[in-house]
């Protein structure tokens, strides 16, 4: 569409004041725009739930179905966790996923360790790693008894 | 534009049939004339633009304009919300709860799409109303009729099946009252509570689904086609009411619609804020299938064959008065084929009397429906 048809049956306007018509409008539009980009990006934004208390302690279970040298698995969502009794009254939580690839470990009751089932991994009872391909060893959690229960505290 | 240097516009239209592309567009709105879609895109709009093309822009065409923006704003804050929300009875509720209070900007755009949608739903109404009052569906306008009154009738399963969605107990329950009314409409009712998969007691995980499906695929889909049959029917046969030198030789047409979208869309948006301000929806709290609330009644648009089935006396049927709202919606859809009086008639003026008294009665019904609800 070209200037000249498109002012063909208008009104006399001068050129300066159709600049700033023009100007007004796009400014207008563009951060009417820019507001309407904002909203949905931020709406976009995914979720990340600070939690509140009750979200941030899983109560795992009774002491007494824990024996010690045995580990059990938490799932928190779709994480998972494991709780390891590693002494009477010593507890340690470690996350159950290895850090190569996001494959989900089990606990290997003789050796006492946690196995990687796809690239024979393995993780002490403390996270660190004992061989495979895992660089980092896993994140720990605290783990505390209160009349009887195991709670793992997610901070 | 210089003939010499392609243009991006030239390479896409070697490439395209963009003038066929650009005519779809101009199906919700933008434009109202018919396009040559064999000829470039430039060259047929310079045909085009000759063409005497009616003023949108004007009241009360305005009205469908208006009804397109806020289709465009329902689907995108749909979307939005669709991102967020979970169709099963014991996570509806705080997925909902989530979107309102966690996300960003969650609440607002919750409140533009309930308050989007009971705005479409009134720009409809009147919208018909409209095409009453100035007879714009004498033939061969009668489709214009049946489109528009269509579209008014996917507005109201949308809001019905939207308001079911978030389970809340006012939404549980005035869905419930909905379904009644639908189930004492012979045929119709029956075919209903098939398809949503209940007879309307109980809103069960399967029900819910199919009522989420029904709000978020099957009637946009409905309401978009609708739209774009009116705008095609438009472009055939035009409104014909247009006087006071509305229709104009325009040649620019194309550029003042868009002008004119935006100015609506920019009204459109202001009126939501406002109402979402001034009288946001409360979120209410989770339905219990097992404890009704007192003093529920259906949607404000449904009130009035709430009121009338109420209203019956008790020893009639109810599928008798079923049977007479099911008249009353075939009529109403059949007006174009039933009222062929000529302007000035005798006959216009029994259509009139008898479509005020219509109003009328609804209003009446309305009334007493939100009364005893």
């Amino acid at each position: 569409m070209s200037e000249e048809s498109s002012t063909a049956d208008l009104p006399e306007i001068s050129p300066r004041r159709r600049r700033l018509l023009k100007w007004l409008t796009g400014g207008f539009l563009s951060l009417w725009g820019f507001g309407f980009a904002w909203v949905i990006a931020s709406f976009l934004k995914p979720l990340h739930s600070q939690g509140s208390l009750a979200e941030r302690v899983i109560k795992v279970g009774p002491l007494d179905s824990l024996p010690v040298g045995r580990a059990q698995l938490v799932r928190r969502g779709r994480e998972p966790m494991f709780v390891i009794r590693t002494g009477e009254e010593s507890m340690v939580g470690l996350a159950g996923v290895c850090t190569h690839l996001h494959c989900v470990l089990q606990w290997d009751d003789e050796q006492e360790q946690l196995q990687c089932p796809c690239h024979e991994g393995a993780f002490d009872v403390n996270g660190n790693v004992l061989k495979g391909p895992a660089a980092r060893g896993l994140r720990r959690y605290r783990v505390e008894t209160r009349l009887g229960e195991i709670y793992l505290h997610l901070t | 534009m210089n003939e010499d240097k392609p243009t991006v516009l030239d390479w896409f239209s070697r490439r395209l049939n963009l003038t066929e592309i650009f005519s779809l567009l101009t199906s919700y709105g933008i434009y109202y004339g018919e396009l040559d879609s064999r000829k470039p895109l430039k060259e047929a709009l310079a045909e085009a633009e000759k063409r005497p093309v009616a003023l949108y822009s004007r009241w009360p065409r305005i009205l469908s304009l208006i009804a397109v923006v806020l289709i465009g704003l329902e689907l995108l804050t749909g979307g939005l919300l669709a991102l967020y929300y979970l169709p099963t009875p014991d996570s509806a509720h705080p997925s909902l709860g989530t979107i309102l209070r966690d996300v960003h900007f969650g609440d607002f755009v919750h409140q533009m799409h309930f308050w989007g949608a009971q705005l479409l739903i009134l720009v409809l109404i009147l919208r018909v109303i409209r095409y009453f009052l100035g007879s714009v569906y004498k033939a061969p306008r009668e489709l214009i009729w049946v489109f528009g009154a269509l579209l008014l009738l996917a507005a109201f399963h949308l809001d019905l099946t939207g308001r079911a969605l978030p389970m809340t107990d006012q939404g549980y329950w005035s869905s419930v009252r909905a379904l009644e009314i639908v189930g004492a409409v012979p045929i119709y009712g029956p075919l209903v509570h098939f398809l949503v998969g209940g007879d309307g007691a109980f809103i069960t995980e399967l029900t819910l689904i199919r009522f989420y499906v029904l709000h978020v695929a099957v009637l946009p889909i409905v309401a978009v086609t609708l739209i774009y049959l009116y705008f095609s029917t438009i472009r055939r046969v035009g409104l014909g009411d247009a006087k006071h030198g509305n229709e104009v030789q325009s040649q620019r047409v194309l550029r003042s619609q868009l002008l004119t979208m935006a100015i609506v869309l920019t009204l459109v948006f202001g009126l939501l804020v406002t109402l979402a301000v001034i009288a946001p929806k409360p979120f209410e709290r989770e339905a219990d299938p097992f404890a009704t609330v007192p003093g529920v009644g259906p949607p404000w648009y449904l009130l009035a064959p709430f009121g009338f089935l109420e209203w019956m006396p008790s020893f009639v049927p109810q599928w008798i008065a079923g049977l007479i709202l099911f008249l009353a919606f075939t009529l109403f859809l059949a007006v174009p084929f039933l009222d062929r009086s000529t302007k000035g008639s005798m006959g216009r003026w029994v259509a009139l009397t008898i479509g005020l008294l219509i109003m009328v009665a609804w209003l009446v019904f309305t009334i007493y429906g939100g009364r005893v609800a």
